[in-house]
């Protein structure tokens, strides 16, 4: 067993000797991996996929000390042909010339970037063709930092022509181009001049931004940020004009004052940005001023005055210690109404925030920060007050927002305050709530981790409002988990809505003449929204459910809503317990008890619940109506569903259809109707279990008196005569050209009607006969 | 202009209607609602909410784009679905925009079953909410009509092209299956089946349901009747309801008939002789031209079958232009009925005694024979169906009267008369676009010479020519110009009659009536009677009124009976059509 351990013990010793002396081989002579044959070699195997090609190829590392190389890459008409179409294009002349430099931190760094020559040809790339090699995720966080092995790098000359590179995805097409240039002598400028059109999918048309920068900077010399005058101006399409300037300064003991300016305008949004601050490796301050305006939006300037930034950082290692901000907020939203309109008041609040580093382990990378947003208006909006705070955690060369904590309150002490003020705008809320005062108090708290697969916004909201008549007292919690997907993030609500005390006047109503409210649904007029609504309304069309919005909502009343109405004297309890999906509604609404004048006798409605089912399917209908009478009690149900309601009757004692009907109609039994009340007990009847009438055809059926009712069960036609008050006389009906039968009878008074007969008589050929006539039947 | 008037307006009535619409002038609806153009004219509640409700604190207060967006739901209903809205101030003014008016009718789910293109008064009117509630209960019913009741279907309409759009799935079709009869009738259920327009086996149509409740009504032991006809998932199910009235029924009116006459009448029914259902009834008729009494009888032999014994006697006294009679007569007539094939048979006949004494005119007098009668009638269920707003279908009827010498009769003779009418609804549209009708006659006496024929045979076994019923461009039976009456004639009438295309039902027609007789059975005289003319038929909501205009004119050639002068005759007629 020893001699076991022996062997192998002296084999792994024999293989990192090996190792080592063929690391020390390539360390001094590195050209002896690192050639031309080798690249060829590693290109033609390892990108494959992209089926390289070129004329030139070729690599040379020298060696001017043990752990510094230089390498030069040049290659002529390098292109690439990717097998699924992704990407294409030619590097006409590549020429590479680094010095590279190993270590322990960073292990490889570039000291030195000689010279970097790119010029290509056409560039096509398809991101919308599946892709031979995935893409791995992106660091964002990296991509926006100078990486650690480039830090000490100086540029002697760069020469990057890229005439047309096109970018097509499935959004549109993006063609750009870039000609950077810095030469040798030291005092030579960076320019760059790029340019981007952009073609959305289905336009010709594209639209063109040119920028030009001009980068002044001894960085690229000496390898430090020493000093940096830079300015940028960019010019295109959408009236697009920016133009900025940085400027940073050396000052005495190292430190460094920085100016900056930008202004510019784009689609209608103009910027403006100023900032002027001193710093060092021990940190710094600075003043600045941001203000954004929008000429059409609903915030018409947004600006953030006498901000002060201040921060600090270890001197030793150059790491953040603190930061602080203070900033003065001004929000002013736009006008509301139209040519008089409000001119609405500015908001104002202040910015504060509070970061520092913290240990974590033995590097003091961890920086914690605290943000506090408090918003309120000059005067007015109720009392409206916006506090907003947020702790956010991120490490040092990362993202200082990796981990999120953001808690808002917003509060409305006078809503009628609100109400008044948004009167007269777009805004303006509807009645009945605009009747109503008190508080709303609304909170919403957000968690996450950046690169978290989800983040989630809790919320809570309760309002205590009333008028006169009506009393809103509701409570909303809730939570918001937020997805990123693709280009549009997913959003998924979880609500429970609480109606702990809910008191509602309804509109004026008469028995005659009442019209819905609300725009009818079939009919298209090219609004988009209700262009889908109407067709996904239609027989067999796939109804489109958006997977960007799952949402999970529960109503719920505490104590049942109470609806009063001037067609109904006593108030309508109405308890709701639904929850609303993509899919639909679901659950149920249910009218609780209450008594009502019905069939000219005071009834008791016992309940009416409406089942909605999701899926665009009617609603189901399920009430009872207790009516009673001279020792006769007719259970009357309501089945079927809103759209086609059907009426069922029972009795105790036990009484037919007919007879209920009669009884309810006409207070008699059929036996003691005259022949027109029996037709009218008889069509109506007939009409309600076929589910003829409406719902509101129902109601002023059951609430006023009914002198003659007529039916055509071919064509689902009636025409019910009502008596109203003063002795006046309403026809409803829903008359259709192919009825004929309804116009037969003409009930006049009690035992007094016209009457159409048809005669058989053949000798006088088809006549016809109309009579008024008296009647009685035994 | 363009953009107002997004699409052509084909329909003149909705041309006259935007014409007219453009006069109207600009008005105050309440302080913040102004109409920049004309005037919807809203109702009480609409107002309301439109403007808020000073009686109500909730709803006083509308804010404007609530009021907006009721207002485009109220305008919406009144065929106006682009209103441009504006606000000055604290007021809303609103361009009412112009009204859409349908352009197209489309469909799906329908092909073989319907053809939309037979839906008329759907393009060209207004779009509302309302016209889709219409075109959707009529696609409904045309389908119903075809055996498919649980049809299903949805609408929808582009305002911005003036499509209408419905989406049909006619599902199962249905054949009259299993009908669940009525429970608790103090009579045989079995006696409805009596009444029913179809037969076990045919293809489903709400329209021969509605008939036979309508034939169930018409008779007096019923005052409702109808068929409760429901889907579900299980199927289709159809239970049959009706009301029983009291059996007795006791009516006195007064009436006007077809020919413009004031008549009287009561009437006594007895509506359920035993549980078979058997009827009685006694009639008494007064009017200028005849007073009469008349007895029925329906004596079903089964509770089910379509066979009766109809015993009937009626005293009568006749007052016409060309004569004065009194007339009486006992008959017994068994009566048998059929439904098959979208027809109605009913054949009657049976031995009649009657009594006539001539008091004016030619005709025995104080004479009284036996006769044997028949009746057999043909109708189609269309026509039987759309009896009072004609416009499709055919009926003929064939009556028959012989008497035999030495059989209780001085002479032998034999009336046969044969008439009919049948209407086209042209082109099969729904509503009618334009009926086109024709009824026609031809009856003789035969077996007996034209001398005894005068004598011995009444006036009302004669064939008296002119009137509403026949030739409109004469005076009722002015034919033969000497009163003596034809013993053969022939009639034919022709009218196209305009459907629903005036408003309020107005309908105009053109008609050509023309008639021959004779002298003699089987003979007729060369002259041609005939009557060129228009009218005008009024749906009215009691009946139908119409009014003819008709010249009298005569093709002579070479008849020895004088013609009628040739003059303009009008009727006014109230309850016939044609």
């Amino acid at each position: 067993m020893k001699r076991f351990f022996k062997f192998v013990a002296s084999g792994v010793l024999g293989l990192l000797t090996l190792a080592a002396v063929a690391s020390l081989v390539i360390a001094i002579f590195p050209a002896t991996v690192l050639n031309t044959r080798y690249l060829s070699c590693a290109v033609r195997y390892f990108g494959r996929d992209y089926r390289p090609s070129w004329v030139e190829l070729a690599l040379n590392v020298t060696s001017p000390s043990l752990l510094t190389k230089r390498a030069v890459l040049t290659a002529r008409d390098l292109c690439v042909d990717e097998i699924h179409g992704f990407a294409q294009g030619c590097l006409r002349t590549l020429e590479i010339d680094a010095t590279v430099r190993f270590g322990l931190s960073p292990l490889v760094s570039v000291t030195r970037l000689e010279r970097a020559v790119v010029h290509t040809g056409d560039i096509h790339i398809n991101s919308s063709a599946t892709r031979a090699v995935s893409s791995k995720k992106k660091n964002s966080d990296a991509a926006t930092t100078i990486p650690s092995w480039a830090r000490s790098m100086t540029v002697g000359e760069v020469d990057v022509r890229v005439p047309r590179a096109v970018l097509v995805s499935s959004s549109g097409t993006t063609i750009g181009g870039v000609t950077a240039a810095l030469h040798s002598e030291s005092s030579a400028l960076l320019t760059a001049d790029v340019y981007t059109i952009l073609k959305s999918t289905g336009t010709k048309k594209g639209k063109r931004y040119d920028a030009n920068i001009a980068f002044e900077s001894v960085s690229f010399r000496e390898g430090r940020l020493a000093s940096l005058n830079a300015k940028i101006r960019a010019r295109g399409a959408d009236g697009l004009t920016a133009d900025a300037r940085v400027k940073l300064e050396p000052q005495q003991g190292g430190r460094l004052q920085l100016t900056a300016s930008a202004q510019g305008v784009f689609s209608g949004r103009a910027l403006e940005a100023k900032l002027s601050g001193e710093g060092g490796k021990d940190g710094g301050r600075a003043a600045f001023n941001i203000a954004v305006s929008d000429r059409t939006g609903p915030l018409r300037r947004a600006a953030f005055d006498a901000c002060e930034v201040k921060a600090g950082a270890v001197k030793k290692t150059g790491y953040p210690e603190y930061a602080d901000l203070r900033c003065r907020i001004t929000l002013l939203p736009a006008p509301f109404g139209s040519s008089k309109g409000l001119t609405p008041k500015a908001l104002t609040g202040t910015l504060s925030l509070h970061g520092k580093t913290r240990a974590q382990v033995a590097r003091r990378d961890r920086f914690e920060t605290r943000v506090d947003i408090k918003i309120w208006p000059v005067e007015g909006y109720g009392g409206f007050l916006l506090v907003a705070e947020a702790d956010l955690a991120g490490s040092v060369g990362g993202s200082f927002a990796e981990e999120r904590r953001i808690k808002a309150k917003a509060a409305i002490d006078r809503f009628g305050e609100v109400v008044r003020f948004f009167d007269g705008t777009e805004y303006a809320l509807p009645a009945p709530i605009n009747a109503l005062d008190g508080a709303i108090d609304v909170a919403a708290e957000f968690t996450g981790r950046a690169g978290d697969e989800r983040s989630t916004v809790e919320y809570d909201a309760k309002t205590d409002l009333a008028s006169a008549k009506q009393k809103l007292i509701a409570a909303v919690k809730g939570s918001a988990v937020i997805q990123p997907s693709g280009t549009v993030p997913r959003f998924k609500i979880q609500s429970d809505v609480d109606l702990k005390r809910v008191v509602l006047e309804l509109p004026y109503l008469e028995l005659k003449g009442n019209s819905s409210p609300i725009p009818d649904k079939r009919i298209k007029t090219g609004e988009p929204k209700r262009d889908a609504v109407v067709d996904a309304a239609r027989l067999g069309a796939a109804r489109p459910v958006s997977d960007a919005v799952d949402y999970d909502v529960s109503l719920r009343t505490l104590t049942p809503i109470i609806l009063s109405s001037n067609l109904v004297k006593a108030p309508i309890p109405v308890s709701l317990d639904v929850r609303a999906k993509p899919a639909g509604l679901s659950g149920t609404i249910r009218v609780e008890g209450f008594n009502m004048e019905v069939f000219r006798q005071n009834a008791r409605i016992d309940h009416i619940t409406f089942t909605p089912a999701p899926g665009g399917a009617a609603t189901a209908l399920d009430g009872k109506i207790v009516y009673k009478r001279n020792e006769v009690t007719v259970n009357i149900l309501l089945l079927g569903t809103t759209a086609k309601p059907s009426v069922v009757f029972e009795s105790d004692p036990p009484m037919s259809q007919d007879e209920i009907v009669a009884f309810v109609l006409y207070g008699k039994t059929p036996n003691d109707l005259d022949s027109d009340q029996k037709a009218s007990a008889g069509n109506a009847t007939n009409a309600m279990a076929s589910g003829a009438f409406g719902l509101a055809s129902l109601y002023l059926f059951a609430s006023t008196p009914v002198d003659s009712v007529g039916y055509d069960s071919a064509t689902q036609s009636y025409q019910v005569k009502f008596k109203l008050p003063g002795g006046a006389t309403l026809a409803v009906g829903s008359n259709l050209q192919e009825s004929r039968t309804l116009s037969l009878r003409k009930r006049l008074a009690r035992h007094w009607e016209l009457q159409t007969e048809a005669g058989g008589g053949s000798r006088d050929g088809n006549t016809v006969t109309t009579f008024l006539q008296w009647f009685t039947r035994y | 202009m363009a953009g107002l008037l997004p699409y052509r307006v084909r329909s003149k009535s909705a041309a006259l209607l935007l014409f007219l619409s453009s006069f109207a002038t600009a008005k105050d609806l309440c302080p913040r609602v102004r109409f920049s153009g004309p005037d919807p004219k809203l109702t009480e509640v609409e107002k309301r909410l439109v403007c808020g409700d000073p009686g109500s604190d909730s709803w006083k207060d509308i804010s404007l784009p609530q009021a907006r967006e009721f207002m485009t739901a109220f305008l919406q209903k009144r065929g106006r679905h682009f209103p441009r809205y504006e606000t000055e101030g604290d007021t809303l003014v609103v361009n009412v925009g112009t009204m859409t008016i349908v352009r197209s009718l489309v469909g799906r789910g329908l092909e073989g079953v319907y053809d939309l293109g037979k839906r008329r008064k759907v393009v060209g009117r207004p779009l509302t909410p309302h016209l889709l509630d219409q075109v959707k209960k009529a696609v409904l019913f045309e389908l119903s009509s075809r055996g498919y009741p649980c049809a299903k279907a949805t609408l929808t309409a582009d305002a911005r092209t003036g499509e209408v759009r419905i989406d049909a799935d006619p599902q199962a079709r249905y054949l009259v299956a299993k009908i669940e009869e009525p429970t608790g009738l103090t009579i045989d259920p079995a006696v409805l089946r009596r009444y029913e327009a179809f037969r076990a086996g045919d293809v489903l149509d709400a329209r021969m349901l509605s008939l036979t409740s309508d034939r169930i009504k018409g008779d007096a032991l019923f005052s409702s009747a109808y068929y409760d006809v429901s889907c579900s998932t299980t199927g289709l199910r159809i239970v049959q309801r009706v009301i029983e009235a009291p059996p007795h029924l006791i009516t006195i009116g007064a009436g006007v008939d077809t020919e413009g006459l004031v008549r009287g009448r009561a009437r006594l029914v007895q509506s359920r002789l035993g549980r078979r259902a058997s009827s009685a009834e006694v009639t008494l008729t007064a009017s200028r031209r005849e007073q009469s009494l008349d007895g029925l009888m329906r004596l079903y032999l089964s509770p089910r079958d379509r066979l009766y014994l109809s015993p009937a006697a009626f005293l009568r006294r006749e007052d016409e232009v060309q004569y004065e009679a009194e007339h009486a007569e006992l008959s017994l007539s068994p009566t048998w009925a059929s439904d098959a094939g979208g027809l109605r048979l009913e054949v009657r006949g049976g031995p009649a005694v009657d009594f006539f004494d001539t008091r004016r005119g030619q005709g025995p007098t104080n004479a009284s024979w036996f006769q044997f009668i028949t009746r057999t009638q043909v109708t189609s269920h269309l026509y039987e169906y759309y009896q009072r707003d004609p416009r499709d279908g055919w009926t003929a009827t064939l009556e028959t009267a012989h008497r035999f010498k030495g059989a209780y009769s001085d002479v032998e003779a034999h009336w046969l008369r044969l008439s009919g009418q049948a209407l086209w609804n042209l082109g099969n549209f729904s509503p009618p676009a334009a009926v086109l009708a024709t009824r026609a006659m031809a009856g003789t006496v035969a077996g007996i010479d034209r001398a005894p024929a005068l004598s011995s045979l009444p006036p009302t076994d004669r064939f008296f020519l002119g009137g509403d019923a026949d030739l409109r461009g004469l005076a009722r039976k002015q034919l033969p110009n000497d009163g003596s009456g034809f013993l053969t004639a022939i009639y034919d009438g022709i009218e196209l009659r305009a459907g629903d295309v005036l408003p309020y039902g107005v309908q105009p027609f053109l008609f050509i009536d023309a008639a021959m007789g004779g002298s003699y059975g089987f003979q007729l005289d060369p002259d041609v009677y005939y009557s060129p003319g228009v009218g005008v038929r009024w749906a009215s909501p009691v009946g139908t009124v119409r009014t003819t205009a008709g010249r009298g004119l005569v093709w002579r050639r070479g008849s020895e009976l004088g013609p009628p002068r040739p003059h303009w005759q009008f009727f006014f007629s109230f309850g016939r059509e044609f």
